[in-house]
């Protein structure tokens, strides 16, 4: 092991397009349109491409039980058509013009993207403000957008086991938190979207004064902004989406799940409640993530793929939500091996850092290791356009970000070990395990 | 000396098609007296530099009946060396917020990371370790194997991965490049502790490597410790010519690998592609990306926005350079096969009978040309592209002119590339689904073979 603990707190970095200095720093250009579209803007000239990114403030946690998968189907029929362009052009158009796109939802966000050489913006602004404003959501493109997102959800989650226990592990933590349903929606709902839903969903969520810009890459601000007031600032702004209720009762004992099915070997996950996005915890928690899960230098690596050999691999991981989320663990039991084995192994690792706490060099470890993991992000213009975009929805200060390597830099040993003993216990757990079909439970 | 240029010049071009063209940065190259190649490209934006080191030891390389040797021991190389153990390793380069991760592919094997500038010296004194002190003890290769086996055993699981693997191995048979590199249970079990130190010692050798390195960092620093770490290193590579030439392929083969609890059919259909630096990669490129290359390309286009039959179609061509292979990868519920097949065979005759527009075929150029430079954006892009420059005998040309020979493309050379690549008539086919279900549905494509979903 170093001897020398090294502390990378004086990081000298390059922001894009930016000088050298002594901070982190980006020369971020902020605007509020009057209908309440939030727009920062970041110039980077070392090369003419431009990443344009979008997060609507909406995910599965504003779904209601007979809606479910609503935001995600929804991500696929902002790609539909709307009022200038229909049915397939936005892609059409987009590619012509040498640039790519994609979008994804999760519990929190949905976001979108674009990617594109620097004299395509004007076309990625009529695009986007088009189908922020006047999205046609024909019936035919809905039924047939039910077939893709039902092959999307048969691929991704019925046929792999891996989520399929990730869908149990969610509805089996969560008592009544919408965080309880998938993302991708359960498969009676996405059959029977229709487009009063999708009309009523879009009025709802998708005004400007719920949604975030982020543009990074090789244009000038002040004429990128007068574009977007021409292209954006006629979008009429809408009422405040309704409250999400935040209510979810305290976890009154363990939970477990046993599922059968077709498989090569045991698997199990586990999951903790844990805080929201803005719980003190939350960057001992990442020191957490980190120390256990990590790579194979983490315990986990180390104690049950390589010393015991009794998994095949594990990762373990939290999204910072909203609302108080899950920490999740997975694991990959080896073949032949029971997973109650495992589990117990499992269990020891959790034991001995809430006993213990992690060793000072360990601590330094997942510091060093978590700071510079921040800074890769901003590698590139897409990377620091989703975190601008990211940390805005979520803080409503893309600043927040600053704050990340200076709180994973205070985390203590001692707070280490008093975050695991709050929230890793078996009264506050939900173990879902799976066996291979006829294997004895 | 250069510097890290990184120059895009923005042209607007006859055709009007607007791109990004690329120019590649000079590295700096140096050369140790064990043979030793050393490459550096300096990019001062963060304080990080990458670093990969590819030896021509990849599973091409595999000697017939162990199948995955070269992977088991690129892995084995990082399970402890004379001073340090697996898990100080890795400790180690997680301390200075570093990573270094096994790559092995058909061709090459080695390692890839990234280390922040102020630790990397740690970074260089790690690899050199790796690489001259590897203890490859017994208990390590032990555990190293068991868990390769249990991996395998894992894939099994997952149908994309057995539809995908299958695919390859059907058009390919024999040749080198049919196998994955991680091998099969059955050559797996057969390898032993003397295979991995006999095959280290004949391939990672420093005559027979490239070390990139690519970032905040000097060539004068990198000479310095080079010098310093892997100087005193040695050993010497036989070459071997182990790559023959792609097998034609020639009537039809349909397979499926019988699982019956799917509910979804993972599909792959092809053939042969073309060679590396083939005359026709661009009209391949150019026509494929009009087939299934993009989503506003043919197959996206009627499979999943029209029908709403799945959720991803592509067409993919992997080039190699002896050989190469074009194939349509996509899924669907068990109760379309039939029905997307016959799009993809009726896309592919369309594209091979009727000549594509101008405005479509300069619509896929502008696409791919738009998005070729964000392929070369990063340090860890750039580290491969001078790999791959080095391991296949390319030189920048064959990166900063493809833009151009791609805007060449003629409607009756994409046409002739269509015919030549896309799988139309013959073809390998391969099906992970329910048999029960899908094998009326492709019987009139030609016999059905079927196995059960295990024996993949």
């Amino acid at each position: 092991m170093p001897k020398k603990l090294i502390i990378l707190s004086a990081l000298v970095l390059m922001a894009a397009g930016g000088a050298m200095g002594a901070e982190f720093n980006l020369d971020v250009k902020e605007y509020q349109l009057d209908n309440g579209l939030t727009i920062m803007m970041l110039e980077n000239h070392t090369a003419p491409v431009i990443t344009y990114f979008t997060i609507y403030k909406v995910g599965a946690r504003n779904e209601r039980r007979d809606n479910s998968g609503i935001s995600h189907f929804f991500e696929h029929m902002m790609f539909n058509g709307a009022e200038k362009y229909g049915p397939k052009m936005f892609d059409q158009v987009l590619e012509s013009k040498g640039g790519r796109n994609n979008a994804y939802t999760s519990q929190n966000i949905t976001a979108y993207y674009e990617d594109f050489p620097a004299g395509a913006l004007e076309i990625v602004l009529d695009l986007e403000s088009d189908r922020m404003a006047d999205l046609t959501l024909k019936e035919e493109m809905i039924k047939s957008e039910a077939g893709v997102v039902s092959e999307e959800r048969l691929v991704g989650v019925d046929n792999d086991n891996e989520s399929i226990m990730d869908e149990e592990l969610y509805a089996t933590a969560y008592m009544t938190h919408a965080y309880e349903g998938p993302v991708l929606g359960w498969m009676e709902s996405i059959r029977n979207f229709n487009r009063a839903d999708c009309m009523e969903y879009f009025k709802t969520y998708y005004a400007p004064n719920n949604a975030v810009v982020a543009i990074v890459g090789d244009f000038d601000s002040e004429k990128t902004l007068a574009l977007m007031k021409r292209y954006f600032g006629d979008i009429p702004a809408g009422p405040p989406p309704p409250r999400v209720p935040r209510y979810e009762p305290e976890q009154r004992g363990a939970k477990r799940v046993f599922l059968e099915r077709k498989a090569e070997h045991e698997h199990f996950m586990r999951g903790y409640h844990v805080g929201d996005k803005d719980n003190p915890d939350l960057f001992a928690l990442e020191i957490i993530q980190f120390i256990l899960t990590s790579g194979e230098s983490s315990r986990m690596h180390k104690t049950l793929v390589n010393d015991l050999q009794l998994a095949l691999y594990q990762s373990g991981g939290f999204d910072w939500g909203f609302d108080p989320s899950l920490f999740t663990f997975y694991v990959a039991v080896s073949p032949g091996v029971d997973h109650a084995k495992a589990e117990a192994a499992f269990d020891s690792v959790l034991a001995e850092l809430t006993a213990r706490g992690p060793q000072p060099e360990e601590l330094q470890k997942a510091k060093n290791s978590l700071t510079a993991n921040f800074y890769k992000n901003y590698k590139t213009n897409h990377g620091t356009a989703h975190e601008l975009a990211r940390y805005k929805t979520l803080y409503g200060d893309w600043k927040t970000m600053y704050h990340f390597t200076a709180g994973v830099k205070a985390v203590t040993v001692e707070q280490v070990r008093e975050v695991m003993a709050r929230y890793f216990k078996p009264k506050n757990s939900t173990t879902v395990v799976l066996v291979p079909e006829g294997d004895q439970l | 000396m250069k510097k890290s240029i990184w120059v895009f010049l923005a042209l607007v071009l006859l055709t009007g098609i607007s791109r990004a063209a690329i120019s590649l940065p000079d590295a700096e190259t140096f050369k140790l007296a064990n043979g030793l190649t050393v490459n550096v490209i300096e990019r001062h934006q963060l304080p990080l530099f990458s670093i990969k080191l590819t030896f021509r030891a990849g599973s091409i390389y595999d000697p017939v009946g162990k199948e995955g040797l070269a992977s088991l021991t690129n892995e084995m190389l990082m399970k402890g060396t004379a001073t340090r153990t697996a898990s100080q390793i890795a400790d180690e380069i997680a301390f200075g917020g570093g990573t270094l991760y096994n790559t092995c592919s058909q061709t090459a094997a080695g390692f890839q990371g990234e280390f922040l500038t102020e630790y990397g010296e740690k970074g260089f004194e790690i690899l050199a370790d790796i690489i001259k002190q590897a203890a490859l003890a017994t208990e390590e290769f032990d555990k190293a194997k068991t868990l390769t086996l249990g991996n395998l055993q894992s894939r099994r699981e997952n149908p994309r991965a057995v539809a995908g693997d299958a695919i390859i191995e059907a058009i390919l048979g024999q040749n080198r490049f049919a196998h994955q590199p991680g091998g099969t249970t059955a050559t797996v079990s057969t390898l032993s502790r003397e295979d991995v130190i006999k095959f280290a010692a004949g391939h990672y050798t420093p005559d027979n490597c490239l070390l990139v390195v690519c970032g905040d960092i000097t060539p004068k620093l990198v000479r310095q410790w080079v010098e310093k770490y892997l100087g005193g290193w040695s050993g010497r590579t036989v070459p071997e010519d182990v790559a023959t030439a792609f097998p034609p392929v020639s009537g039809r083969t349909i397979m499926i690998y019988d699982k019956d609890d799917a509910t979804q059919t993972q599909i792959r259909i092809g053939g042969s592609g073309i060679p590396l630096n083939h005359p026709d990669a661009p009209a391949l490129d150019a026509v494929g990306t009009i087939y299934g290359g993009s989503f506003s390309s043919r197959l996206v286009d009627e499979i999943r926005v029209n029908r709403g039959l799945t959720y991803n179609v592509s067409f993919q061509s992997q080039s190699h350079r002896p050989g190469g292979i074009a194939y349509v990868s996509t899924f669907t519920k068990n109760a379309s096969v039939g029905e997307v097949l016959d799009i993809i065979l009726a896309e592919a005759d369309r594209l091979q009978t009727v000549p594509v527009s101008d405005s479509e075929l300069a619509d896929a150029v502008a696409y791919q040309c738009g998005t070729y430079p964000m392929e070369f954006e990063t340090s860890d892009d750039l580290a491969n592209v001078f790999t791959a420059m080095w391991l296949n005998d390319l030189d920048k040309s064959y990166y900063e002119d493809y833009q151009e020979r791609l805007m060449k493309v003629t409607p009756s050379q994409a046409m002739e590339a269509a015919r030549k690549y896309f799988a139309r008539n013959e073809f390998k086919l391969i099906l992970v689904g329910k048999a029960e279900e899908i094998k009326s549905q492709v019987a009139k494509f030609g016999p059905v073979l079927t196995r059960p979903f295990k024996e993949n």
